[in-house]
């Protein structure tokens, strides 16, 4: 059998500039990689330069679509470095915030990036399956819309958040901005509903069957969440976040400019289809009957329902920030005393889940509140190996498989993933041995 | 008539620009409908690298690569319209670019991809030191009423106008207490160009600068205020770097005129 190369040379719908090489040689799969060639930036020589007030404000930079949880994860950390503990009412509109962030991104992702190649017939993009349901595309803007209001809001801008501070924000959200965002978010839930038929009916391939490693931070409390100070393997393992580095396992390979991760010399998965899979029982229950609804119930491997996942997510996070809404006003202080922040020479670190899976950052302070050591690891790095399995997967079961087959099967696979490739190749490494 | 056709681009940057555009939930539709968009990878598949009308390009160069697609989209554009402040400046980027490359390559990635060509890569720039730039939205992201503005002018056959003023006159429209004179806070709303109705300064939190300098920046004063507050030449100078490309202790009198030719 002849040798053949596919080469996606610029996957589309995703954020960021990344390809794909799948090579047979005799019939089998021979190499599978992730071309990553985003180019460098290098944020370690800036956080490395910047005092502790501007850390998170530069970091949210890394990316816009996973602004917010930067942003927060950022000033996590150096809360942690310098042993500052926020208000309840800090943490419920972080709270809100990060699920603002997450009701855009899930969103955009699973509406206008993920769906029109699920549907029947496929579609380039959103906005040409806008001329053929154009209610759908409204509906899937409108609820786009309110994750960034509540952004803009609370975070003072969609992209980039201008209200977010160390020990808490700059402003308080006044109670009538709130209440409307309550209403919004009334009607978004609605708009939520709407869509679930389109999700039931997704032409979702069946061809992914081998089993994920699912990693996920193990939400505070008895609710679903995208905060914790813990770390789940699916196989059992809980590791403290301050030993992320014994999870990510991170090593670099010569054709990405993003670092690859791996658990237990295998690759592993992170995202909504892990966080569903690690703590399923936690969802709202809102977002329970919509599972029950679409027939989603975990174990499930095949990573194509990732954006399956992220409808229950984001279902869970529209009906939670309505309970974190009222949970504010019921308790509401237009004019907190925040802690007071002191640098003091030391290392921090914070996790958080983006939409895309498992944020870490850690930096390292001194006396001053200089940072003089910065590292981040995003999801989508620990991602990028577990795409290359399924990748590889794929074309191994679908020996009849052509070579657009297989270009277009790589897309939807990586896409799937709601890869966030600025993310990736931020890259920082701050040891300094 | 024929729609006018556009692309959009996105070289080193976090794609917030891009974002932003998809972010006009309410006029995406109806922009759609009046364009014919031609290349948009991070929003479609199907893209065509032609002739197009208006190329928007988000992101600062910062390899060989970038430098050769950006000079073939000039080739192939009508208006080459610069979107977001590390297009127009740099951006954060560029802040530490009075530190070679290789120094960060190796702190970053260590030896291993030393001698690796698909590793190189050189001080970020913006799109105007590599090719002519017709118009500038900036901002780290753009705001989104900018450029829905931007795009009714183009469509038109006009530039678009936009501030061209200092935040520090959006700042006192919206009466807020200045963070600079009365709260003696490290600002730096009086060398930034207008246009985001003062974000930072109404959450009582100062400018950063992310829009970049405001055309004739008086530099100088802003300079001798921080010094008169008693913040360092070196602090003043990281502050001025962030997004709007390296300026060291010692150059803090070369920032003292910021002019440029793109509206």
């Amino acid at each position: 059998m002849a040798n053949r190369k596919i080469t996606v040379d610029h996957l589309c719908r995703v954020e960021g500039h990344g390809g794909v090489t799948v090579e047979l040689k005799d019939g089998k799969v021979d190499k599978v990689q992730m071309d990553i060639y985003e180019a460098m930036r290098y944020f370690e020589h800036f956080l490395k330069r910047v005092p502790y007030d501007q850390t998170a404000s530069i970091a949210c930079r890394i990316c816009a679509i996973c602004s917010a949880v930067h942003n927060i994860v950022s000033n996590q950390a150096t809360e942690d470095a310098f042993g500052v503990k926020c208000s309840d009412q800090t943490n419920l509109l972080r709270r809100l915030y990060v699920a603002g962030g997450n009701i855009e991104s899930h969103a955009l992702h699973v509406y206008l990036l993920a769906l029109p190649d699920l549907m029947e017939p496929r579609y380039h993009s959103a906005l040409h399956m806008a001329q053929d349901l154009p209610e759908v595309a409204k509906i899937a803007l409108d609820i786009k819309k309110c994750g960034n209001e509540i952004q803009d809001i609370v975070g003072g801008r969609e992209i980039h958040a201008c209200n977010t501070k160390l020990g808490g924000f700059g402003r308080i959200p006044k109670k009538d901005e709130l209440k409307y965002l309550r209403d919004r978010l009334e009607k978004t839930l609605e708009n939520a509903a709407a869509t679930v038929p389109i999700v039931k009916g997704l032409d979702v391939p069946a061809y992914l069957k081998s089993e994920n490693t699912y990693v996920g931070l193990v939400p505070y409390g008895d609710k679903f969440g995208y905060m914790g100070d813990k770390i789940a393997v699916s196989d059992g393992t809980v590791v403290d976040v301050h030993d992320y580095l014994n999870v990510t396992n991170e090593y670099v390979v010569p054709y990405s400019h993003a670092k690859f991760s791996a658990w237990k010399d295998k690759p592993f998965m992170v995202g909504a289809i892990a966080r569903v899979h690690l703590f399923f029982d936690k969802l709202h229950p809102t977002a329970k009957a919509v599972a029950a609804d679409i027939g989603y119930k975990p174990p499930i491997h095949n990573s194509l329902f990732n954006s399956v996942a992220q409808v229950l997510e984001l279902v869970d996070a529209i009906a939670d920030s309505i309970d974190v809404i009222d949970a504010v006003l019921a308790e509401y202080d237009g004019s907190p005393k925040d802690p007071v922040v002191k640098p003091k020479a030391g290392k921090g670190t914070a996790g958080i889940e983006a939409p895309r899976g498992t944020l870490y950052h850690s930096y390292e302070y001194d006396a001053d509140g200089n940072c003089i050591g910065a590292d981040i690891i995003t999801p989508t790095c620990q991602n990028y190996g577990n795409m290359e399995k399924d990748i590889r997967e794929m074309v191994e079961n679908n020996p009849g498989f052509s070579d657009e087959d297989i270009h277009f099967h790589s897309e939807i696979i990586v896409r799937a993933y709601d890869p966030c490739i600025s993310c990736s190749v931020h890259v920082i490494n701050l040891d300094k041995q | 008539m024929a729609k006018p056709s556009i692309g959009v681009y996105g070289l080193t940057g976090c794609a917030g620009c891009q974002l932003n555009i998809i972010n006009c939930e309410d006029e995406l539709l109806d922009i759609a409908a009046a364009v014919d968009i031609k290349s948009f990878i991070m929003a479609q598949t199907g893209n065509v690298e032609c002739e197009i009308d208006i190329a928007f390009v988000e992101g600062a160069v910062s390899n060989e690569k970038q430098k050769k697609q950006l000079l073939d989209i000039r080739e192939r554009a009508g208006l080459l319209v610069a979107i977001g402040t590390c297009a127009s400046w740099g951006g954060v980027e560029a802040m530490i670019n009075d530190v070679p490359r290789e120094v960060a390559k190796k702190d970053v990635y260590g030896d291993t991809m030393k001698d690796n060509p698909f590793y190189d890569c050189f001080n970020p720039m913006p799109l105007k030191d590599v090719v002519k730039v017709d118009f500038q939205i900036v901002g780290c992201p753009i705001e989104r009423p900018q450029f829905i503005q931007a795009v009714a002018s183009l469509l038109n056959g006009n530039l678009p106008l936009l501030p061209t003023y200092a935040l520090c006159t959006e700042c006192k429209f919206k009466e807020n207490e200045c963070l600079l004179i009365e709260q003696d806070k490290f600002c730096l709303g009086p060398v930034t160009k207008a246009g985001c109705g003062a974000r930072c300064p109404s959450n009582n939190i100062p400018c950063e600068g992310c829009r970049g300098p405001v055309f004739e920046a008086n530099y100088a004063s802003e300079v001798e205020i921080m010094l008169e507050k008693g913040y360092t030449k070196e602090y003043i100078a990281q502050q001025m770097s962030t997004f709007a490309g390296t300026v060291s202790a010692e150059d803090l009198g070369a920032r003292k005129l910021v002019k440029t030719d793109i509206p």
